[in-house]
Parts: structure tokens; sequence; C-alpha cells
């Protein structure tokens, strides 16, 4: 069911309509810029490098697949642009740019050429690398969480909180109307994937 | 102060209720549906049903930085930030600015407030018990602060009539500790905890595990509300009026009958006591938007401005008669702070059920009634006086499951598209001692944007509390265990007074005026037209969520405040 008819919905199961300005709030929603094209769009936290970095990095983390959107798609790199720009505090911001810049250097003497254009295998090695190097690490020796853990997290927040995979990927139920403890998961749609939220 | 003097008359009203809460608004509408012309003040913003719940169908997409908290909150909410969770977008415009309305603190104290018509009951946890002797003769039992002036057969009746009205839903259990009320159809535990559920009752012949009692509608329709939608997005308002809120309940009810003149950006800054007729005789009000000060007189007075709040009204209210603060002969005004401690327990992940799942979001957990010293040699606990309960629940793991390993690639996303594990997590609140050197006192030097003075808390847990939670942590593990749960952990976060936001006990309830401030119709002993119905009237804290025992105490003394005025008493 998409959000429109939910609205619709409850008008319905009300008896009355919703207020304007209840339904304006949530029309307009305010929400990381995935309208403008790629070559027109500008970065407010990192550099246009980074950028590049970030995007190519996040989608060999959730790539695309067969019938399914990666992390290009939903255009991670834009909701951490968002978060960087005001919801993370500095230091996480400065560790978070470094192990960009580190990512991009490590490119340039690994493969002598810039990580946006490496081959997947190769962004694979490297970003494997970034991940044993977290894994090392162990949870009282840092202050702010491991590059990859960050990079890794941030990923996977911008992709399932995004509206593409949490309406259309994931089950979404924004009225679920009650509730059941003990569904079987062959009853569960999309063969048994996770509820949206 | 710009004093505007209307005419006495205008301002002249049969009863005032400070405060539009879950205790205020049940003032109103019970001294309305009485009667009683009656001027409900609230100090913050308007907030009809619906209509302002900016964000009730908002998704996350659909939030600043997908509703998670910013720097920016921190700077305007820094001490509002602090549970973690009351000003991530989505629910922030419920707290208050705390450079407006600041407060000082001895010891950390974590006073989460929310200053607009309906108060907390738009956010709070919905958690509906009963008290029981049990808790009304604690105090006296254990020799500790003052006994309450009440037992369970005084309030009995009120919860039933409150419970009818507000709608809690809960499954009976026949507990005489947790005693059964006027339940709604119970929420369904998922295949998890009716599993935990069995392996409890079999396990500890003392315990059992049911589901939380909760106030929401879970029929059709109730009074005029309609049924919970299982969204899980209580905190932001309910456009069906699923959940209990004085905004959906209790102002409608007050607005119906043509008595309630509700008047908000009101902050009541004194009360006005007359020497004469040793009765207050109304409130001096700030009006918030413009600084104007007025006056607004009445036969008598709710004060339900919040445990603190109403403390704060009573303490900044001296007079000749009243030097250290209305109605303060005891010296008790400001002590015994309780809140509930929390923040321990365990959690672990339990195979099996992995062909299971659910359907819904229910806003509701499990519950784990209080088995430590129910009176008996076996339920004794190791070096503490009291109790605790647990809430928490069963649920299968999302993406977040991944983040801490090294996978990544296809793999990974497919894996992160289907429900984790089954995961459990219980966590303890206890009951908090009522200890005189926990207190609040008057700052005359830090003022808020008003120009009043504020508060300033010193108030920490001690031994007891500490030697319950040893227990609290522990015993969390032995029954996640006893259930078949691999790899539990337990948990000790930082849990300061506060933290629980069910701070209470600043104007006790008590029998003798020497002592308390409050008789056992909680009104001040040395003023009987001022009523105290809010969680500053608690004498102990029980350790259940307390906000159903407010309403029954509340609806008990307006309808002793009307008798009384019928019999021209007061």
């Amino acid at each position: 069911m998409k959000r429109r008819d939910a609205i619709k919905n409850t008008a319905l199961l009300m008896g009355y309509a919703v207020s304007a300005s209840a339904i304006a709030g949530l029309m307009s929603g305010c929400q990381a810029d995935t309208k403008t094209p790629v070559d027109m769009w500008k970065a407010k936290a990192m550099s246009d490098t980074q950028i590049n970095t970030l995007r190519e990095a996040a989608e060999r983390i959730l790539p695309a697949t067969e019938g399914i959107v990666g992390a290009k798609d939903v255009m991670v790199e834009r909701f951490v642009d968002e978060m960087l720009d005001g919801a993370y505090e500095p230091a996480e911001i400065a560790s978070f740019k470094k192990g960009l810049d580190d990512l991009e250097a490590t490119a340039q003497a690994t493969y002598n050429n810039t990580f946006a254009k490496l081959k997947p295998e190769e962004m694979d090695a490297l970003i494997t690398k970034i991940g044993e190097a977290a894994m090392a690490i162990k949870d009282e020796e840092h202050e702010v969480e491991p590059f990859f853990f960050a990079l890794k997290g941030i990923t996977l927040l911008g992709f399932f909180t995004s509206e593409k995979v949490g309406e259309e990927v994931l089950n979404y139920l924004p009225i679920p109307g009650g509730y059941q403890g003990d569904v079987p998961m062959s009853e569960i749609p999309q063969g048994g994937r996770a509820w949206s939220f | 102060m710009n004093l505007n003097l209307r005419s006495k008359k205008e301002n002249t009203y049969d009863a005032i209720v400070v405060g539009s809460g879950i205790s205020g608004g049940w003032a109103a509408k019970e001294l309305c549906e009485k009667g009683l012309k009656t001027l409900v003040l609230e100090r913050g913003r308007n907030v009809e049903h619906v209509k302002d719940y900016p964000t009730m169908y908002q998704d996350d997409w659909d939030l600043p930085n997908r509703n998670k908290i910013t720097e920016k909150e921190r700077e305007r909410q820094g001490k509002q930030s602090r549970t973690g969770y009351t000003t991530t977008p989505s629910r922030k415009h419920w707290f208050v600015d705390d450079v407006d309305n600041p407060y000082t603190e001895v010891k950390r104290f974590d006073w989460m407030r929310g200053y607009h018509v309906g108060g907390r009951s738009i956010v709070w946890g919905r958690q509906s018990y009963r008290w029981s002797d049990l808790d009304f003769e604690a105090n006296k039992r254990d020799g500790n602060a003052v006994d309450w002036p009440i037992r369970y057969k005084d309030v009995a009746s009120w919860y039933d009539y409150v419970e009818k009205y507000a709608g809690i839903s809960g499954q009976k259990e026949g507990l005489p500790h947790l005693p059964d009320g006027q339940f709604l159809p119970p929420m369904e535990l998922n295949a998890v905890e009716k599993h935990v559920r069995e392996r409890i009752a079999k396990n500890f012949d003392d315990r059992i595990l049911t589901i939380g009692r909760t106030a929401h509608i879970t029929t059709q329709t109730h009074n005029g509300r309609g049924g919970c939608q299982f969204r899980n997005r209580c905190m932001r308002g309910c456009p069906y009026g699923g959940y209990f809120s004085s905004n959906a309940s209790t102002l409608p009810a007050a607005v119906k009958t043509g008595n309630m003149t509700l008047r908000p950006f009101s902050i009541v800054n004194t009360i006005i006591y007359d020497e004469k007729t040793g009765k207050a005789t109304g409130v001096r009000v700030i009006d918030a938007e413009t600084n104007e000060t007025y006056e607004y007189f009445a036969k008598v007075i709710f004060l339900n401005a919040s445990a603190l709040g109403s403390t704060f009204i009573m303490m900044n209210s001296k007079s000749k008669r009243f030097e250290n603060g209305f109605g303060n002969d005891s010296g008790e005004l400001g002590h015994n702070v309780m809140d509930h401690h929390f923040q321990t327990g365990a959690s672990g992940e339990i195979d099996g059920f992995n062909d299971k799942y659910y359907k819904g979001r229910r806003p509701n957990g499990i519950y784990i009634p209080r088995f430590r010293n129910l009176g008996t040699q076996k339920t004794k606990g190791k070096n503490f006086l009291r109790g605790y309960g647990y809430q928490g629940g069963a649920s299968r793991s999302n993406w977040t499951r991944s983040v801490k390993e090294l996978s990544f690639g296809k793999d990974l996303k497919i894996d992160m598209l289907a429900p984790g594990p089954w995961r459990m997590g219980i966590n303890a609140f206890g009951e908090c001692l009522p200890y005189h050197e926990n207190k609040v006192m008057l700052n005359e030097e830090v003022r808020d944007k008003w120009n009043q003075p504020t508060l300033t808390m010193d108030v920490e847990w001690k031994e007891n509390e500490w030697e319950m939670r040893k227990d609290m942590r522990e015993q969390g593990v032995a029954m996640l265990e006893a259930a078949g749960f691999k790899n539990v952990e337990s948990f000790e976060r930082p849990c300061y007074p506060g933290l629980g936001i069910h701070e209470m006990g600043t104007a006790r309830m008590g029998r003798d005026p020497k002592t308390s401030v409050l008789n056992g119709f909680n009104q001040v002993h040395a003023a009987k037209n001022v009523f105290v119905t809010d969680g500053a009237c608690m004498t102990s804290a029980a350790c259940v969520n307390p906000s159903l025992t407010y309403m029954a105490l509340t609806a008990r003394a307006a309808d002793h405040a009307v008798k009384e005025l019928n019999k021209q008493n007061l």
C-alpha cells in the first residue's frame, strides 16, 4: 500500500478527513535531494573526489543485483553528505573524510589510478583491507568508529531507510491495522523479505 | 511586572487546573463534568488532536536526516537529548528548549519536559499498572519515610473508573501484588515470547511473563476513539486516538461539557493566598508570549504541572504565612525526589524459530512483574528492600546486525533483505526509596526566559538501588538462559535520576501535617482548597509505571473536591 492510499484509508476509518495541514506536512517532508542530475549536484560536506570514492565504495558494499536497486540507485552518497552536514560530530566528520582520502591514496599507490576508476575486484581488495584493519581494532581502543564500520554502517542506513528500498524492496506496511505474533515465513510477501520498519 | 487588572469577576471561575498533561486532563474532565466552570492553564502552545501532529504520517525518508538527532538539535535541547530518543526530528517538537527553560544540577538529573497542551501525555510510554497494598504499605512495613494515608481499597474503584474510560489493554493474571484491571483485549505475544512465558513459568514458580498492560484501544473503537493500528508511531501523536492522551481523550470530554476554558501560553508563577480565610484564592500567570501578568481566581485549585513543575510553583509562592513555600509547614516540599532506575538487564539470541515472523508493529512489550520481597522468605532480596519488574520483548533483528562484520557485496545485500535471528532483551525497572536528602531547591540566581527563578536538582541513587541493580542484572541473565537463549549478555548502562521520566515525591501525601505536604485526598494540609494530584503527591515510588495511579488519584480527588464544595467545606 502506498502512502497516499494510506491517508485515504485513514480518513475512511476515522470518518473524517485528516486536516490539510497534516497532509501538507506529510507531503513536504525534507530529505536528501535525489532529484538534481548527477552532473549538476554539488556536495555540501565533501570534495568531488571524496564523493566519487564514496559513491563507488557504497555500490561495492550494496551492489545493484538483478531486479533490486543498489546503493548508487538510491544515491546513498547524497544522504551521507546530508548527514555529514549537520548530524555528525566534528571528530566523526574528520575521521570519515580521512578514511575516504586514505582509500583514494591507497588506490593511487597500489593501482596508480583513482579509486572510482578501479575495476570492481580492485575496489573489493581495498575495501577488504580496510575491513580487516577495522576488525583488528578492539572496541575500547578507538574513540571514533573505525572507517570501515562507519562507511558500511552509513551505507546500510542510507540504503535501508531510502524511500525506494523502504517502500518497494522491503515489505512496506504503513498501517498494519493489527498485530499477529506468529506468522509462518511462507506467508510473508516477496519470498520472506524483512518488514520495512 | 505589568499587572493587567481586568475585572476580578471576569477572571473568576469555579476551579483552576494548572497543567494539561495526564493528570491535568483528568482533573479538567472530572471537574467540568461535575458542573464546575473550569479554567485550564497550560504554559505552552495549544495542540489540537490530529491537526497539530505534524509528523504522524512521515516515514523515515520524509524526515530530516532520516529521523536522526543532529548536532543542531543538541544546541537548544542538550538535556532533552539525553534519553537518545526524545529529540529525533519526528518528535523533538514535544520537548522543551533547554536554553529558555534552564535548571541546575548539583548531580546529574535528566529532566524531560513537554510544555504544550497535552504535555507528556502525548509522548508517554503508555504502560499502565495498578499498585497494590504491597506498595501502599511499603513505607510503613520497612520503616522508610512516612506511611501512605491511603490503601488499595481507597483507590481500587477509581482504577476501575479511569481504566474503563481511558482504555487499558492487558491480560488478567490473578497476581495479588499486581491487581488485574478493567482490561480491553490483550495484545498478542509473539512466537518467541510465548515460548519464554512457558519456560519462565516452568523454571521459576514465583515468576510470570505477561503482555504489557498498555493504554491502547484494542477494540474497533472506544469512547469515540479509534482502535490502535499497530503503526508504533505513538510518540508523534496518533491520528486514530489509538492510545490515551489528554488531547485525544480527557480534554475533548471537558470541552463537550461547555464548562472548560483552556488558556495556553499561561505560565503559573505563584498561588495567591488569603491569610484571613486560610485558603488560596487564585493564581498569578505570566503570559508566555507577551510577558504580561494576569490573576485568575477560583474556589478550588488543582496543581497538575508535573511533579517538579507543581513543586516549583509552590516553592515560588512565598507569603508571610508560608515563608518557605506554599503549604510547606513540614519542610518536605521539594524533598524525597524519586524516579525508577533501569537500564540494566540482559539480552540474547534464540534458535529454532526462524520459520516464524510477525505482522504489524506492536507498540508494547512484555512484562515480568515483581518477584522480590513479596513478604515470603523465598522472595527475599539479597541486601535490598522493595523490588523491580522487567519490560522488554523479542523480535527478529534487521540489517544493523551486519554492520560490525567484514561482509560486503551481493551476498550481504541478499542476506540483509531477509529478517535476521530472533533476539530478546529485558530491561528491569526498580523501585527507588524516598530519601529526604534527594531534593530540588529554588534557584533565585539562574532565571528562565520569563525571569522566574528555576530549580536546582540534587538527587542520586543510593545503596539500596545499587544493590538491587546487581540482582536486576543477574536475574535477567538467569531467566533468558533458562528459556534457552544463547550468547546471553547482561548490560548496565548509565542511568541517572530523571531518565525514567517518572520523577515524583516532592509534595508527598501523609497522615501528619508535620511530615507531609498533602493529606489522603491530595489536599494541601494547610490550604485545603489546593489539590496536587500529579507525581509530586507520591509517598513512595513502587516499581511500576505511575501514570495510571495519577489518573486514579486525580479522579478521586476531583470527586472529593466537588463533594466538599457542595458541603461548603472549601
